[in-house]
């Protein structure tokens, strides 16, 4: 059973990693928690529904064609909303919700509250250590761990990285060496909604499309960012694992309350805090941002 | 004494003319009421509640405007020696979000839209609320695709206050008991037959939500009689998205067969993860969507095998069931399901109304209502009685309605219970097919062997 645990968890966390990178980076830069970014998500996900029944656009120009969308519509949504009022934390979290419901009632307009679905782009599975792993998760965490690559090295070895970390620890200091902060703040809001467009096609065929979808996704990549360290890309992504074993292992031990996986996340999540107020790699200093 | 004090620049009334406009208002508001009493009634209201962006309210819509729009056609009702009209008042219950939200829409359904009627309702623990409004104004509801006992247990319990509730459609879960208990037992005899495995392991997942709960409980007391095993029960979250651990668990438990239990997203999930993981234990129970005839597309085919407890199967249940599945399929591009029945409540009201001699009187309509005997496309529809455990409920046994299973078999909905052969009580449907273990249930056990 232990080692059933440890792939059931593994292949949730990875899949909570590909969803947790974009909203860690637009917090840890931009300062800014946009709770639409499942709201992106899920529009992503309707952007494929779309393609794939409605137009012979081939999966594989529908996907990048759907994260390029998505990223736009991030973009410009932030450059007409979130920016004008992002020194308020609190009336961008509101307006930022807003937005996801603003996308649900219009899917529930067009598409009604239907279950939909999205064909995996391979169907089967394969066994591991007794555990039946289909293959659409396991390309789903291949894609998350070369993501999660991807930007390490964006953040780490260029230019573009070196301005986004300046900006996440010392915003006066970087605009004052020249860097142009606002564009920083709007590259990076780019890159995150394209995180979250690739988390949106990896994940949907996964998932039952529906206007709602974006809300279960978002309670377990807050309690994942707010467990990792507020800004801490490293701390969300290992408490994405974290709280990915933690929901296998309230399954595995306590069947008849599968239904308890949220509030155990949630649990967990006050539990650490209670002993660590800054999460498990929060930050001391803001130096150690990202 | 009535005068207005003389300002300059304001307007000046005397006390007289205070007095004409106050009996000009009051003398309106007493003819309008008095012409409101006195007024012949034309048309008869019926609301229809329900989530009306989900498939569920839009079935209660559908079968409610497709029953009116007959009634119409032919006459209408007759009421007080006139013939009157039927008319739909549509409420969106939103009680797949808010429970709050659907009783507060069946109060202003009651008192501001005035209807004579509701029809419909989905969760039961939404109806549950309902059901407290409509009896507090003793209007009648007759509830089409709610499954808890309690309902209409209530109306047992206490008539006088709950007698205004009837339910169609849906299975109180206890009613329906030998159903359930029969349905499993086609699929454990298969896994004996065909396995060898003298005492089958049954796993339970569904979930959670209250209207499960009576059906569990009901396998497990029944575990004995079945000659099955119950290895466990699993109940993810109504909106869980992923199965992957109930899975392997239930894998590791050793089932051959799950029971599931599910209406919300986690009803598709369910059929999507156990199809593309090729699960090895046969799944029947009542997955809700999977009634829906475009649900094989919607699972990319994965619900292949799946059983599932259907209303309307493709089987001629009485000679009305065929043409109207192909007359709703026909208007509303979709198959009917246990919702659509709405339909058959605003029939038999009508024909409780012109029994209780065109009055809308709900006492009255009660009581003709409890002599129901219809013929619909579900079978025979008669409500149980006054001193039967559950009042007010529709009878679920032979010769009455019997409900049926589906397999999903070929991209197509197949009947496969009550069995071809009349095993079940004598009952057989022209058109019924035996029901086949999912192949790869067999392969992984005869290997396992």
């Amino acid at each position: 059973m232990l080692i059933q645990i440890l792939i059931t968890g593994f292949v949730k966390g990875g899949i909570y990693a590909v969803l947790v990178a974009g909203l860690s980076l637009m917090f840890g830069v931009a300062r800014i928690l946009n709770l639409s970014y499942t709201g992106f998500f899920m529009l992503t996900a309707y952007m494929v529904y779309i393609f794939s029944n409605f137009t012979s656009v081939p999966l594989i120009i529908a996907c990048p064609l759907s994260i390029l969308g998505t990223t736009i519509l991030g973009v410009v949504s932030y450059r007409l909303i979130i920016d004008r009022v992002k020194a308020h934390e609190l009336t961008v979290m509101i307006i930022s919700l807003a937005l996801s419901m603003l996308f649900q009632e219009i899917l529930l307009i067009i598409f009604s509250g239907d279950f939909r679905g999205i064909p995996p782009f391979k169907e089967g599975f394969f066994e591991l250590g007794g555990v039946r792993v289909a293959y659409q998760k396991i390309f789903t965490i291949i894609v998350s761990i070369g993501v999660i690559g991807a930007l390490e090295f964006l953040l780490a070895r260029t230019r573009l990285g070196v301005a986004i970390r300046a900006v996440a620890q010392d915003r006066e200091t970087a605009n004052l060496m020249g860097i142009n902060v606002n564009r920083i703040c709007l590259i990076t809001t780019g890159i995150a909604m394209a995180l979250a467009g690739i988390a949106g096609v990896m994940v949907s065929p996964l998932l039952p499309l529906e206007p709602h979808m974006w809300i279960p996704p978002l309670l377990v990549i807050l309690a994942a960012i707010v467990l990792g360290g507020l800004g801490s890309l490293k701390g969300s992504i290992i408490a994405a694992f974290i709280l990915g074993y933690v929901e296998t292992l309230v399954v595995f031990l306590i069947p008849l309350g599968a239904y308890l996986q949220g509030a155990f996340v949630l649990g967990v999540m006050a539990a650490v805090l209670i002993i660590r107020p800054e999460g498990l790699f929060g930050l001391v200093f803001e130096e150690e941002r990202l | 004494m009535f005068y207005c004090r003389e300002k300059k620049g304001s307007l000046n009334f005397k006390a007289s003319d205070v007095l004409v406009f106050v009996t000009l208002v009051l003398a309106f508001v007493l003819l309008f009421a008095a012409s409101q009493a006195f007024a012949e009634k034309t048309q008869i209201k019926i609301g229809v509640i329900g989530p009306m962006d989900y498939m569920q309210g839009r079935h209660h819509w559908m079968g409610a405007e497709m029953a009116a729009e007959e009634i119409n056609a032919t006459g209408g009702v007759y009421l007080d020696g006139k013939q009157c009209s039927i008319e739909l008042v549509q409420a969106d219950s939103n009680e797949m979000k808010s429970i709050p939200d659907a009783i507060g829409v069946m109060e202003r359904l009651i008192t501001s839209n005035e209807v004579d009627f509701v029809v419909g309702g989905f969760r039961s623990e939404a109806v549950l609320g309902m059901q407290d409004v409509a009896s507090r104004y003793k209007k009648i509801f007759i509830n089409v695709g709610s499954g808890h006992p309690q309902l209409t247990q209530r109306v047992n319990e206490d008539y006088d206050k709950y007698k205004y509730f009837f339910r169609l459609g849906s299975c109180n879960m206890e009613l329906a008991e030998q159903i359930h208990l029969a349905a499993l037992k086609m699929v454990t005899d298969a896994v004996t037959r065909e396995l060898g495995i003298k005492k089958p392991k049954v796993a339970l997942l569904g979930e959670k939500l209250m209207w499960v709960d009576p059906t569990f409980e009901l396998i497990k007391d029944h575990a004995a009689e079945l000659g099955i095993e119950v290895v466990g029960e699993w109940r993810p979250s109504y909106s869980s998205n992923d199965l992957t651990a109930e899975f392997t668990g239930i894998k590791n438990a050793g089932a051959q067969v799950i029971y599931d239990i599910a209406s919300g997203p986690v009803a598709q999930t369910f059929s999507k993860q156990w199809g593309e993981m090729k699960i090895p234990a046969a799944a029947i129970g009542i997955n809700v969507p999977a009634q829906d005839s475009e649900f094989w597309k919607k699972t990319n085919g994965n619900v292949e095998y799946e059983a599932a407890w259907s209303t309307f199967p493709p089987v001629p249940m009485t000679e009305r069931t065929l043409p109207y599945i192909e007359k709703f399929k026909k208007i509303n591009n979709t198959a009917p399901s246990v919702y659509s029945q709405t339909y058959e409540a605003v029939y038999i009201l009508k024909k409780a109304i012109e029994r209780a001699g065109g009055n809308l009187d709900a006492d009255r309509v009660v009581q003709e209502l409890e002599k129901t005997d219809h013929v619909a496309a579900v079978g025979r529809i008669r409500f149980t009685d006054r001193d039967d455990k559950y009042t007010h409920d529709m009878r679920i046994e032979p010769g009455y309605v019997t409900t049926s299973f589906i397999q999903w078999l070929d991209e197509a909905q197949v009947c496969v219970w009550p069995p071809p052969g009349g095993e079940w009580k004598g009952v057989k449907y022209e058109g019924t097919e035996y029901y086949k273990l999912p192949p790869w249930v067999v392969a992984y056990w005869k290997d396992r062997e």
